[in-house]
């Protein structure tokens, strides 16, 4: 009894395009998998929280205090600009980062030497603005700095 | 007269042309999602069917094109000139090693063959990785916002990731388009042939 033999359309060139094909597709799949593994997740909404703000752009400071819905570090922020008045300047990034870089606050612009860094109860952020949560009770502080690290949040 | 399609051969000063500009467009219109652009494979692409000084030609091509677009229009005056600079030298140069390094793996397996586009696609993966290692270290460099380098690293992991999909989503699919350009010309109306008289005898 011989080997099975392969169809026509699967031998030779053409098998070798449909082989490709496939693991071409099951590739992208794959990598496409364990990025969104490894992005950070979106911020589910919760229940109202009480938090705290404080803004340091070198020669002024903003502070803000309130109960609020907006449960990430950026939606917080935001929420301030609108109640306070204060500029506010971001980019976007969409889907899959869904992220934010805050590029100036109340006119103060990132110059390449000083940028706009945040921390959370005084850690230093690991994450962008928009994917960090915020819990009841939680201080955020923006700072306008050179350096990164905790020592920013002292 | 009958017309049929021919191709015919791209000299390749036009070639080159037309890969910057196919790189330019598409790197400008997919600006929203970075690291999914077509610059690396294009630049792979350079360096394989081109070879020469269009290993150095089509990516600073490319890269010079769109950037003058988004450096003028989206990202106007958010990054000091020093740091643009410096960071796109690393860019410029990433490029310019991965023309450098699909010439030197592909230029002479040149067929129009599913294993030549199996291969390319399989060496986009680390020379993406490798890209990513070069362009992230400049960032830290010019960008790095005090960070230190492993920071830097472990927060490029998952744009290395889109970044790898990126080139897998590319490589087929621009590695094809161009090699049978590159290959066997592009398409052109033409006359057709004129048939040869039957000969026979009744």
């Amino acid at each position: 009894m011989g080997r099975p033999r392969l169809p026509n359309a699967l031998r030779g060139e053409r098998g070798r395009a449909v082989g490709f094909l496939a693991a071409w597709i099951g590739s992208l799949f794959l990598v496409w998998s364990l990025t969104v593994a490894a992005m950070p997740k979106p911020i589910a909404p919760a229940g109202p929280f009480e938090a705290t703000l404080r803004i340091e752009g070198g020669t002024w400071t903003i502070g803000y205090h309130a109960v609020s819905m907006n449960n990430s570090v950026f939606r917080f922020l935001r929420e301030a600009s609108v109640a306070l008045g204060f500029e506010l300047g971001w980019v976007e990034y969409p889907a899959p980062y869904n992220d934010v870089f805050v590029t100036s606050i109340n006119g103060t612009r990132m110059d390449g030497v000083r940028a706009w860094q945040y921390c959370v109860n005084g850690a230093y952020a690991t994450v962008g603005a928009a994917a960090h949560e915020l819990r009841d009770g939680d201080t955020v502080t923006w700072v306008f700095a050179p350096g990164g690290g905790d020592e920013l949040c002292a | 007269m009958r017309l049929a399609v021919r191709y015919r051969k791209l000299p390749r000063p036009a070639l080159a042309g037309l890969m910057i500009l196919v790189g330019a467009a598409v790197r400008i219109l997919l600006g929203g999602a970075p690291n999914v652009e077509p610059v690396l494979i294009l630049s792979m692409l350079a360096g394989a069917t081109l070879g020469s000084y269009y290993t150095f030609v089509v990516p600073v091509g490319i890269m010079a094109l769109s950037d003058a677009y988004f450096y003028v229009v989206p990202y106007g005056g958010l990054y000091p000139t020093f740091s643009i600079l410096g960071l796109a030298a690393f860019v410029y140069t990433g490029y310019v090693f991965v023309a450098a390094a699909g010439g030197f793996v592909l230029r002479r397996r040149l067929l129009w063959r599913t294993k030549t586009i199996a291969i390319f696609t399989a060496i986009s993966v680390p020379l993406t990785i490798a890209f990513d290692v070069w362009t992230a270290f400049g960032d830290w460099l010019f960008l790095g916002f005090g960070r230190s380098l492993a920071e830097v690293y472990a927060m490029q992991v998952p744009f290395t990731l889109i970044h790898i999909f990126s080139s897998l989503l590319f490589a087929p699919i621009l590695g094809t388009t161009f090699l049978a350009v590159h290959l066997h010309g592009v398409p052109v109306p033409g006359e057709a042939p004129a048939e040869a008289p039957q000969e026979g005898s009744q």
